[in-house]
């Protein structure tokens, strides 16, 4: 992989080069503003351009070269693969399956606080009910076993 | 796939090459083309082509060696694996015999 990206490299200074080379005719003041373009400034422009075109194609086809050499190594997937994946149906699936756990999660913690407040609400209502006896009907219930047994 | 990055590949190489030429005809360009005059001073549009091509020489071709020595390593390393897997599988299948 490294031989890609030491010519990207190059591919860029090479990019540079001709973006300088564009540029270089008015930055240097060797074409003045204004006037027809000498020798010089002709070749500097268009060697420029093509350098900078030519380089730009080169950075691309190492980019692509990278990439499929990733691709054969298993770094990168290959894009075909999602998109021909995305139009089954088990996605979707999966994903109703997931919301609707997330709800269960959600619920059934609320469940249980309601049982436990309607559990608490019918032992305070048995409580009111006999209100003389201080021991509860179930505690009764043992010792009146024990007893029994004793 | 294997052959969509060798021609990606050509491609690459066949740029860097030509940006190589490219820092030759800028050396060469200013007598060549005659706006610099052989044995007068040197104007500023000679010295900034010279310095360019030289520049653009040196680095394609730094990048054309390097990325000739990285692939030369690369396919020398993918021999040996392949010579190695087939040294395995020989002895599999002797010991199987």
């Amino acid at each position: 992989m490294t031989k890609h990206v030491v010519g990207m490299v190059g591919a860029v200074l090479g990019f540079l080069g001709g973006l300088w080379l564009i540029l270089a005719p008015f930055a240097q003041g060797y074409q003045p503003s204004g006037a027809s373009w000498a020798d010089a400034t002709v070749n500097d422009f268009w060697v420029g351009i093509g350098l900078a075109l030519v380089s730009l194609i080169g950075f691309a086809a190492y980019a692509l070269s990278l990439r499929e050499e990733m691709i054969a190594r298993g770094i990168l997937e290959r894009r075909e693969r999602k998109e021909e994946a995305a139009p089954e149906p088990q996605p979707q699936e999966q994903a109703a399956y997931a919301g609707n756990a997330s709800i269960e999660q959600a619920i059934v913690p609320l469940l249980n606080e309601m049982l436990k407040d309607m559990q608490r609400q019918h032992q305070q209502e048995e409580r009111e009910n006999r209100p003389n006896n201080d021991t509860p009907y179930h505690q009764q219930e043992q010792y009146g076993r024990s007893s029994d047994n004793a | 796939m294997r052959d969509r990055s060798t021609r990606s590949l050509l491609i690459a190489r066949a740029t860097t090459l030509l940006t190589f030429f490219v820092g030759l005809w800028l050396f060469f360009a200013p007598f060549a083309i005659g706006y610099q005059k052989i044995g007068a001073h040197w104007t500023e549009a000679t010295t900034n082509s010279m310095w360019i091509g030289a520049g653009l020489v040196f680095f394609s071709g730094l990048t054309l060696i390097l990325h000739g020595s990285f692939a030369l390593r690369d396919a020398a390393q993918a021999a040996q694996a392949r010579v190695e897997a087939g040294g395995e599988d020989g002895g599999e299948q002797t010991e199987r015999s």
